[in-house]
């Protein structure tokens, strides 16, 4: 199977996808030009959430601007540039390896849409973005309703 | 004292402000958002046009 998915999330601050790649424990592989997936499109998907149906030409899958690996996973998650504009998208092999693989990349990074990762990126995002305004005492808390709080003051 | 508060989950991202007079919040803000994503809501409520507090919902 080859279920290659596109994650709806605009990538633009590569060094903010990097700490959030450090705050889930995974490794940011920067240049790496690949990432492992299944190798070969069968065109046996035909989700919304397949990259094929979201301006990504089957023939590229495989191939990335930078890498995702997930400790003690075998396949990978690519960093990709955006078919519709600026910046960078996440794609990876949703099924391989009967299911198995694809599983384990969601059950680390937040299921089907990488919700952790998104959530982390975002997080990453805004911290640096207060501290370089002067925001002073900025902190990250996660709350007990589970979202993340970044929060910053200054006169 | 100006204060930034955002909040992070799956579906959402929620920029809340406070101490910021009128249309300032919106420039301390405008960056923020266009690097967080496409804004889905943008609600001005009636502080926006004093000091006050404002809510900005961000999408992912």
């Amino acid at each position: 199977m080859s279920h290659v998915a596109n994650v709806e999330v605009e990538i633009n601050d590569l060094a903010s996808l990097k700490v959030a790649c450090h705050q889930l424990g995974v490794e940011f592989r920067e240049g790496q030009k690949s990432y492992e997936w299944y190798g070969e499109f069968l065109n046996d998907w035909n989700s919304k959430n397949a990259a094929v149906n979201n301006g990504y030409d089957s023939s590229t899958f495989g191939t990335c601007e930078h890498a995702i690996h997930i400790p003690g996973v075998n396949y990978e998650v690519g960093v990709v540039k955006n078919p519709n504009g600026t910046g960078y998208r996440l794609q990876y092999d949703s099924w391989g390896g009967g299911g198995s693989e694809g599983k384990a990349i969601q059950n680390k990074l937040g299921g089907m849409h990488l919700s952790k990762m998104k959530t982390e990126y975002s997080a990453a995002v805004a911290t640096k973005f207060l501290q370089r305004q002067g925001y002073r005492g900025v902190v990250r808390r996660v709350l007990a309703n589970g979202k993340i709080q970044i929060k910053g003051s200054k006169f | 004292m100006k204060t930034i508060e955002v909040l992070i989950d799956d579906e959402t991202t929620v920029v809340k402000t406070s101490g910021f007079t009128g249309a300032e919040c919106t420039k301390a803000t405008a960056a923020l958002e266009k690097a967080l994503g496409k804004t889905s809501t943008d609600t001005k409520t009636p502080e926006y046009y004093k000091v006050g507090n404002q809510t900005q919902k961000v999408g992912q």
